[in-house]
């Protein structure tokens, strides 16, 4: 069903996605806990284009004809769940964000008050 | 008992002079303090020139924000009421006295000004959602307020300790929410409210309101609780 030079393209690309993962990661200084994420990510999509008769099985497994569908709802479903986590890491930002600034104004208050 | 009047403030260098007036007029001898949310106009000159009281936040945080930092405030300076007072001139100062009254008598803890305790409410739009909102609030605790959206309010420590450290609100409506589940007392008194003078209100554009009554229902119906 995977011939071999789909194999070898698919594998390339793969590895390339990680290398660049990897390098990009380092360079703009991401935080090691979501550099990490990334790096995990890549090397499911290595081992999927290593094995993809996983797709095969989890599509027999779950019980859907085509396997590419399979596929596509798997992939949806995990970048719905990273979305999501990415949502709430921003709210926890904008909360922190916002307390940093009440706090800084109350300072600055504060400041004011002491030299009149 | 010692009561702080928090005034947020985003742009209202027109309006704000007639509010301290008239804050300067009924509440003689009460402390007050601006929290200027970040405003693009001569707020924060007018402030220093007119040697107000007030918190300059330096970006932008929003209505709720602004407030909560005025409520910020009151906790670490340990005020026994705070009065929250829109700074656009459409609240009365002289009603304020009395909310403070009774918070000082203990007779509630969240007191509401309340434009709808004698009047019916006119017919609009608008107030379609303030009955919405009040039913919302009805289902979710049991109590009717008449005027859920009403920004004019007294409150006493224990919620302003709340208000000060533990804040997740859209607006007025999910906060009175909060409070009745966590079983504080809330009354409204009657007041009589001006209209705007200058500028415009946030709902003018009709999606804002859609916005705003979608997030509430939420708040309310799901996300607000008993914690305290």
């Amino acid at each position: 069903m995977f011939n071999t030079r789909l194999k070898i393209i698919l594998l390339a690309i793969t590895v390339c996605s990680m290398l660049v993962i990897i390098r990009t990661s380092k360079k703009s200084k991401m935080e090691i806990k979501d550099a990490t994420n990334w790096f995990f990510a890549s090397l499911a999509l290595v081992f999927s284009a290593i094995f993809p008769e996983i797709f095969l099985y989890f599509s027999r497994l779950v019980g859907i004809e085509l396997p590419s569908n399979a596929v596509f709802s798997l992939l949806l479903f995990l970048l719905f769940c990273l979305v999501y986590y990415l949502n709430i890491r921003i709210s926890q930002l904008s909360i922190r964000l916002r307390e940093t600034i009440q706090e800084l104004s109350l300072l600055e208050k504060k400041i004011r008050d002491l030299s009149i | 008992m010692r009561a702080i009047i928090i005034i947020p403030a985003y742009n209202e260098e027109l309006n704000l002079p007639g509010v301290l007036r008239d804050i300067q007029t009924y509440c003689p001898g009460i402390d007050y303090i601006i929290v200027n949310d970040g405003s693009t106009d001569g707020t924060v000159t007018l402030c220093e020139k007119e040697r107000y009281h007030y918190i300059n936040l330096t970006v932008n945080l929003g209505f709720s924000g602004a407030v909560q930092t005025g409520y910020k405030y009151a906790f670490e300076h340990g005020y026994d009421i705070a009065v929250q007072f829109d700074g656009d001139g459409q609240h009365p100062a002289s009603f304020i006295p009395q909310m403070i009254g009774m918070i000082e008598r203990g007779d509630a803890d969240y007191i509401l000004g309340s434009r709808f305790m004698e009047k019916k409410k006119p017919i609009s739009i608008r107030m379609a959602g303030s009955y919405f909102i009040s039913l919302l609030v009805y289902l979710r605790t049991g109590k009717m307020i008449k005027d859920p959206t009403s920004g004019m309010r007294a409150i006493n420590k224990t919620v302003i300790k709340d208000m000060a450290n533990k804040f997740n609100f859209i607006a007025e409506p999910d906060t009175l929410t909060r409070a009745l589940l966590n079983g504080k007392k809330v009354r409204e008194v009657r007041v009589e409210m001006r209209p705007r003078l200058h500028g415009a209100s946030h709902f003018k554009n009709p999606l804002n309101g859609i916005e705003y009554m979608l997030r509430m229902t939420v708040s309310i119906l799901l996300f607000q609780g008993r914690d305290w």
